[in-house]
């Protein structure tokens, strides 16, 4: 699957696109990895990710962890009604923040 | 005795042959003189005084290679001649000259010829030897052991090494001393593996040894170059048929070391299956043998495991003083670390539910969770745990649902209605406050927990299962036994997949009250 990390105003911006389930999992821990060592501030843009597994979803919370202890965040924005509704049914919405857009993200993480 | 003299050894007979000729013929002496007029052979061997005789002329001709006089041919003849005469003599006796040399070079050239034919057959011999020594044989140190002893001997030097990058740490054996550092060892195969070149000659120095001269040849295992085999210090230096062994050599340690390596890799496939293997076995053991024997209750679970070892369980409780309180989970992740949560997980909520004094069930989540957070967030993993307590007597279920899905609950009146999760799941964050849901229960009321292996069965076209099937089929087969709904959920999910390889665990555990 498609990943790109971008930069704006000290947070790290992980873009995701496609199925991200055990096979990627790997590979997506190691960009996290790598946003996460730029910036502690990270969101995870989902606009193209169309399914989640819960190989995913660990990957997720442990960046989400990881940001934490670093004394930053990892915040999730652009989810797809699919992918919105995984994290609705296994609660995980109410440890991650969820924002409509990257900006909304953004936003919060500069309040 | 001089090279020149050592030149005719074994050829005398040519000399005897032409010397009867030209007696025949009438000469009184035929000489083999060195360029420096020392006579090396003369027939017959009496002696003449040499050109004193008026009556005799001298005839002589050089014989020549690389326009360098090798030898002269002298011939005595009887009697005066004229010019003419001399002449025709001279230009026989050239003639013959030229003839004997070269029938003596081409007889030298087949001895070596044939010295080299039995080298080759002894080299070939020795090959042999050495595929015989190693034949059978599995283990790569034994091989190596083997092929470093041998090659010293087939290959007359003092000392050997091999080196395997194949192997952690890279493997270096040198015997029966090292002619050269490991560190330049190192470089020289780094070397190799970039010229796909042996290495020898003025490469070699400055490696920091005694090597005098070697060779290193690249040794290869399935067309890749995985190490390197050198030879050093050979009595003779290395020429062109010793080179050509120690290749041979290499070639034939290449063959043996790839035999041994996809041997290991065999080996520790097999192994690993094995341990999946075992450690499937015990997470099936884990799961309840026995269904507990409940009044008006109704109680069937199973579970299927995917090809790679899961994380889902299921468990039961039921014993005095305490509710029938079941319980369903999934692992984040797969592979043995999923396993080992699993077992962890089910064995410390098994202890919370049968020892904490409460009829609820957020509390012992809470209590796994505080126990477990550490070891998930060591193994980057999380679990999803829908626990409930049953008491017949007042039919009130108390739940708590820690992110599991889906459970649906099924009325006689209003169907079934998917009940989602209250809580996120074990090991998301140290503290969570859990809650407990309470729900009255009914004669034909069903619970169904299942996993998302359920959920997330996909068929050929990558169509996932999804709940509202899940729930239709429920409906559709609610007044079946538990043990009947299962298998019928099983089966309707089985038909929907048509043969797609389920990458999940699947675990549904069926509760109907009577």
């Amino acid at each position: 699957m498609e990943q790109t990390i971008l930069h704006k105003d000290g947070i790290a911006i992980l873009r995701l696109a496609g199925r991200f389930d055990a096979f990627e999992a790997d590979t997506v821990k190691a960009k996290l990895t790598d946003a996460i060592e730029s910036s502690s501030r990270v969101i995870v843009d989902l606009t193209q990710v169309n399914f989640m597994d819960s190989s995913a979803l660990a990957v997720l919370v442990q960046g989400m962890k990881h940001c934490r202890q670093n004394n930053g965040d990892l915040y999730l924005s652009n989810l797809q009604d699919t992918v919105r509704t995984i994290f609705e049914l296994t609660r995980l919405d109410k440890a991650i923040q969820i924002y409509d857009t990257t900006d909304e993200a953004l936003n919060a993480f500069k309040a | 005795m001089t090279n020149l003299q050592s030149l005719f050894i074994g050829h005398e007979h040519y000399l005897d042959q032409l010397a009867d000729h030209w007696l025949a013929q009438g000469a009184q002496q035929l000489r083999v003189v060195s360029p420096n007029d020392e006579v090396l052979f003369a027939y017959p061997n009496h002696s003449i005084q040499n050109g004193t005789t008026p009556t005799l002329t001298n005839i002589h001709v050089s014989a020549t290679q690389a326009n360098k006089p090798l030898f002269v041919l002298h011939v005595d003849l009887l009697s005066p001649m004229i010019k003419d005469e001399v002449d025709a003599y001279c230009e026989r006796l050239q003639y013959d000259a030229n003839a004997l040399l070269r029938m003596i070079r081409l007889e030298n050239e087949l001895e070596a010829m044939t010295v080299e034919l039995v080298e080759t057959q002894d080299q070939m011999l020795a090959l042999y030897q050495l595929a015989r020594s190693v034949r059978g044989e599995l283990d790569l140190n034994t091989i190596i052991d083997v092929l470093v002893q041998e090659a010293i001997h087939i290959l007359n030097v003092e000392a050997v090494c091999i080196l395997l990058s194949t192997q952690h740490p890279m493997l270096i054996l040198t015997h029966p001393h090292p002619m050269i550092s490991d560190s330049a060892l190192r470089k020289h195969f780094k070397e190799i593996r970039r010229t796909k070149r042996e290495i020898s000659g003025a490469q070699l120095q400055g490696s920091g040894g005694q090597a005098k001269n070697g060779i290193i040849v690249p040794l290869y295992a399935r067309e890749k170059i995985v190490g390197c085999f050198g030879f050093f210090n050979r009595d003779d230096s290395f020429n062109a048929p010793s080179l050509k062994l120690a290749r041979a050599i290499a070639e034939e340690a290449s063959v043996q070391i790839e035999k041994s390596l996809l041997y290991q890799n065999t080996l520790s496939q097999a192994r690993m299956r094995a341990e999946l293997d075992v450690a499937a076995n015990i997470q099936t053991q884990l799961l309840p043998q026995t269904i507990p024997d409940v009044e008006n209750v109704d109680l069937y679970a199973a579970s299927i495991q995917a090809k790679q070892v899961g994380g889902d369980f299921y468990d039961f409780t039921y014993k005095e003083g305490i509710p029938l309180t079941i319980s369903v989970g999934d692992v984040a992740g797969k592979g043995m670390s999923a396993a080992l949560l699993m077992a962890m997980t089910r064995t410390v909520l098994r202890t919370w539910i049968k020892t904490l004094a409460t009829n609820q069930a957020a509390p012992v989540l809470a209590m796994v969770n505080d126990d477990l957070y550490d070891d998930y967030t060591q193994v980057n993993s999380f679990t999803t745990v829908f626990v409930g307590r049953y008491l017949p007597e007042s039919g009130i279920l108390r739940y708590a649902n820690a992110g599991h899905s889906p459970v649906i609950h099924y009325t006689p009146e209003v169907g079934a209605t998917l009940m989602k999760a209250e809580d996120m799941p074990l090991g998301i964050l140290p503290d969570i406050a859990f809650t407990d849901q309470e729900i009255k229960l009914q004669s034909g009321d069903i619970l169904v927990v299942a996993t998302d292996g359920f959920s997330e069965a996909t068929d050929p076209d990558d169509n996932m299962f999804g709940y509202d099937q899940l729930e239709k089929a429920i409906e559709k087969h609610a007044h079946e036994p538990a043990q009947v709904i299962a298998r019928t959920l099983f089966d309707t999910v089985d038909m929907f997949s048509a043969g797609t390889e389920q990458s999940d665990d699947m675990t549904l555990l069926v509760l109907k009250i009577l």
